[in-house]
């Protein structure tokens, strides 16, 4: 509760900072608000309180937040760079940035679905903003239009079929869901549509297919830092809230959704991965390529065993990290260009070997390719995934990986390609180098020990 | 411990490269090749050849060490004499391939010397592996550097032929990796060790999918028909050290895990599907030695040449006898330091003369007597002249076959005919004769001597002297063989 309150002070002082003016302080401010955070929330660690019977504060929810919290120490540290030459309004940036992770928390932590709905809302307003934020663009106001419209879809589908479980059952309260779906022989048609619905607001808000297609237009439509924020940090808090649900209640009746959520799972990975092989815009594939590790994320849910909460932490971990580093080089080189082509790439091996080796690290670990952290995630969600004997399912992600390898390449390969334009007028920061340096090393280091999160959650 | 710095030792080395100025990288490759050769000599000093130990047979220098212990893995590494006959050869042929490389200058040196030296650590590291997921981490992390190396110093249309190589490879390699994540859901203690592996009794089913699943892999690294079409463009377009780590080493990956993994793990599914490998074997031998006697070109005529070679190896170890196993061993090593050498002509005559078109060339006999001198013990080498080290495996692989079936074995000796045929054919175009577009041609500078001359020193001493690969075999022999048999009957 401390990192709750802390994280929403934490937001209006940011606020307060840019309405008086104090620009220097900004990102101090925020940083060491967050880090100050981490440490609260680490301070909850097996402690499992329950809150008001609203929010249950346990390692899940902590585990998850710590994540979320570090990404966006890094996505802040970027978006300064992004920002740097930009004097309008970095402080509401900052502060909606803030506001999401409050609506992520609740996400993570709630015991009754009132609190995930409101996590939800606290979450996707301050987005809806965010992915507007370059008002002047109108790509930006266009994605920000359509996630909102979108968004509100997948709010109402949610909030009908919180609806339909609170007419069964009397109560919001997971605990009680849970005692009803697993002792009711018959379950009523209301309450698996219920289940239906819900299942189909989460599969929006994550971005699976078939309700995915809001996802590339919007990614590519906002600011490159909003949609780093968006593929990690919301999705994270979207697929905990997601497992938190499922895991809880409806572990029991896997009959209601198994069948709809594997095709979902199958279908989100190859449509996400052969739908990015064939994009030429560097942000877009970044944003079909979260299509395909939404569909990956799911495999632990769909098996639902007791690896699956650590390997989708491990998972979104190893994801995070590699995506934020993938990003922050995509903003680097675009500073001029805003629809970045894939093959303007080229030349970066020649005139930036760190950040090609940046770039080399964090799509390789995308891709899945040992010794790094993006393979032993994907290795892990295999075997929880086997573990049930979901061995088609692998199959099909095993299929899926193979075709990623072919877009997560392209960059690689043409930034070894030394014909391109001279790329000496990038500017970096350090803040920025010091990210793509972290990035790598996590990338490395989780990859080699894998053990220092795959542990995480723990029960 | 000593096994861990076998493979830790290139891994440093490669890193340190960076702190070298760039002229210099290519010494500092060399001394840190030269220094592992020099460990491994030590290595096989200490190696005893006679010990018999505990349950994997003569297995030594073990190091078993918790690594991810969540999860049941370990770092678990440990020579027998398959293994320490694979790193052998990586180490050798290492200096030998660096070296043959001191009269080019690349672009960016450090980094292609940092990819070759991190490709060694990653090979050692296969042959060498006792757990099975470090044993995956190894194999693909071998595939990396290559992939760079072909992708950054590579030749025409490489962006397109590295892809494929790269996907194709890394089809098999995913396969592989499900069929060892389901080993591993199997085992009572839930581990990745080989011994847990072993001690597997899977039914006949279980062991179909898990054969298939590994040996695609495999199939398509070593490669067999019909995986192998990534293989002679990749050795074409890649620079002449990359075919050779490719050719000489890397795809020896695949029949020492055929020894490694499949046989023990899966011994019925081996058993009933020898006949159909062998087929592909042997189809294999005869495509590709045909299509070899139709190359204009060198290094695709090597390439050829080379899935030739490699199908009988493994058409030797699906027999399943002990004449096939040895023969295959012997000739991975004889293959191995072969085509190196056969690929440094190439790239010698390329260097000297900007082609390696056969027709183009000729005469160099009479201007270059050492170089082709050279070239033709290699020649002999290839098709398996007595007295060189192709003879003695060749023979043994094809007296399994025969002993296997006289029809396989019939078709496969083709393959030393039509062997004679291209090579010799090729021999006699490129040197003998007179060219008078060719006028100059310098003989073996003293670099380039230092790696021919070991290599054929190499040809002849084992072509002479082939009993110390036996031994060093023969427990690893032995123990395949008690252990197939001994898994043949499902204890149900």
């Amino acid at each position: 509760m401390s990192t709750l309150v802390l994280l929403s002070l934490l937001g209006f002082l940011v606020l307060f900072l840019g309405a008086f003016d104090q620009k220097k302080l900004l990102l101090p401010v925020a940083i060491l608000g967050l880090v100050a955070a981490f440490f609260t929330n680490a301070l909850d660690w097996g402690t499992n309180h329950l809150w008001y019977g609203m929010m249950l504060y346990d390692n899940y929810a902590i585990s998850f937040v710590g994540l979320m919290i570090v990404t966006l120490i890094l996505i802040l540290l970027i978006a300064s760079y992004q920002f740097r030459n930009e004097d309008s309004h970095i402080a509401d940036i900052y502060a909606l940035m803030i506001f999401v992770l409050v609506g992520a928390l609740v996400m993570t932590s709630y015991s009754s679905l009132v609190m995930l709905f409101v996590g939800i809302e606290i979450l996707s307003i301050a987005l809806y903003i965010l992915a507007g934020s370059r008002r002047t663009n109108l790509a930006s106001n266009e994605a920000s239009l359509k996630y909102f419209l979108m968004g509100a879809f997948a709010s109402g589908f949610l909030l009908f079929g919180i609806t339909l479980m609170y007419g069964v059952t009397g109560s919001f309260d997971l605990a009680v869901i849970s005692d009803y779906a697993n002792g009711t022989d018959n379950l009523p048609i209301i309450f698996t549509t219920g289940v239906i619905l819900i299942l189909i607001g989460f599969a929006f808000k994550i971005g699976a297919v078939p309700f995915h297609f809001w996802t590339p237009d919007v990614y590519q439509g906002a600011p490159t830092i909003i949609t780093a924020f968006m593929a990690t940090v919301v999705k994270t808090a979207g697929i905990a809230a997601f497992y938190r649900l499922f895991d809880t209640c409806f572990s029991g009746i896997d009959g209601v959704w198994y069948n709809i959520l594997w095709a979902i799972a199958a279908a989100t990975i190859l449509l996400g991965n052969i739908s990015a092989v064939m994009q030429n815009e560097a942000k877009r594939m970044l944003a079909w390529s979260s299509v395909a590790h939404a569909g990956y994320l799911l495999l632990p849910v769909l098996a639902l065993n007791e690896l699956s909460s650590s390997s989708i932490f491990y998972y979104t971990a190893a994801y995070s990290v590699a995506s934020v580093t993938a990003f922050g080089v995509l903003i680097a080189i675009s500073q001029f260009n805003n629809d970045l082509q894939i093959d303007q790439y080229k030349g970066l091996a020649k005139n930036k070997p760190m950040m090609t080796l940046a770039l080399v690290v964090s799509m390789f670990s995308l891709a899945g390719i040992p010794p790094l952290a993006g393979f032993f995630g994907k290795y892990f969600v295999f075997v929880t995934a086997m573990e049930s004997n979901l061995n088609i399912a692998v199959m099909v992600a095993i299929a899926g990986s193979l075709i990623g390898v072919y877009y997560y390449f392209r960059p690689v390969i043409y930034a070894f390609n030394n014909e391109g334009q001279p790329m000496e007028r990038i500017a970096t920061s350090w803040t920025f180098n010091f990210v793509l340096a972290l990035g790598v090393f996590l990338t490395l280091l989780l990859g080699i020990f894998p053990d220092l999160l795959s542990n995480l959650p723990g029960n | 411990m000593i096994t861990a710095a076998l493979i830790a030792f290139p891994f440093l080395a490669a890193l340190l490269l960076f702190l070298l100025p760039a002229n210099m990288a290519k010494k500092g490759a060399l001394i840190a090749t030269l220094i592992q050769a020099v460990f491994t000599a030590y290595v096989i000093f200490l190696f005893d050849i006679n010990e018999h130990r505990s349950f994997l047979s003569n297995e030594q220098f073990i190091l078993s060490q918790n690594w991810i212990s969540s999860m049941g893995i370990r770092f678990f590494v440990g020579l027998d004499g398959l293994s320490l006959l694979m790193v052998i050869l990586t180490n050798f042929l290492l200096p030998l391939i660096i070296l043959s490389t001191w009269n080019r200058e690349f672009r960016q040196p450090k980094l292609f010397y940092f990819l070759i030296l991190m490709m060694q650590s990653a090979l050692v590291g296969v042959f060498v592996s006792l757990d099975a997921f470090l044993y995956y981490i190894f194999w693909e992390l071998a595939l990396i550097p290559i992939y760079f190396i072909v992708l950054i110093w590579g030749g025409e249309n490489r962006v397109k032929i590295t892809f494929k190589f790269f996907i194709y490879t890394l089809l098999g390699s995913l396969l592989m990796l499900a069929a060892i994540i389901w080993l591993y859901l199997q085992t009572t203690d839930r581990s990745f060790g080989i011994d847990a592996f072993y001690a597997l009794r899977l039914d006949a089913t279980a062991q179909r999918w898990i054969f298939w699943a590994f040996f695609l892999a495999y199939a398509i690294k070593i490669p067999l028909l019909p995986f192998h079409s990534w293989q002679p463009d990749t050795y074409t377009t890649a620079p002449n050290a990359g075919s050779m780590l490719l050719s000489g080493i890397m795809l020896k990956m695949g029949i020492y895990s055929i020894f490694r993994w499949i046989l023990p793990i899966t011994p019925m599914a081996v058993s009933a599907y020898s006949d159909i490998v062998l087929m592909m074997c042997v189809a294999g031998i005869v495509y590709a030695s045909w299509i070899a006697v139709g190359q204009k070109e060198l290094k695709r005529l090597f390439a050829w040449s080379s899935i030739a070679h490699v199908g009988l190896i493994t058409a030797g170890i699906f027999t399943l006898s002990q004449t096939g196993f040895q023969g295959a061993m012997v000739q991975m090593l004889a293959h191995g330091v072969n085509v190196v050498g056969l690929f440094f002509i190439a790239e010698i005559i390329q260097q000297r003369t900007g082609t390696t078109e056969i027709e183009k060339l000729g005469g160099i006999r009479q201007l270059a007597p050492v170089f082709a001198s050279c070239y033709m013990v290699i020649t002999f080498a290839s098709i398996a002249l007595p007295l060189t080290n192709g003879f003695i495996g060749e023979f043994l692989l094809l007296s399994s076959l025969y002993d296997y079936s006289f029809i396989f074995a019939s078709f496969a000796g083709l393959t030393i005919i039509f062997g004679a045929v291209y090579m010799l054919r090729a021999y006699k175009t490129s040197m003998l004769g007179e060219n008078p577009a060719i006028t100059v041609f310098a003989d073996l500078s003293i670099s380039e001597k230092l790696v021919l001359f070991p290599i054929v020193g190499l040809i002849l001493f084992f072509g002479l002297f082939p009993q110390f690969i036996f031994n060093l075999t023969d427990e690893s022999v032995k123990y395949l063989l008690t252990e197939i048999s001994n898994h043949m009957v499902p204890t149900l």
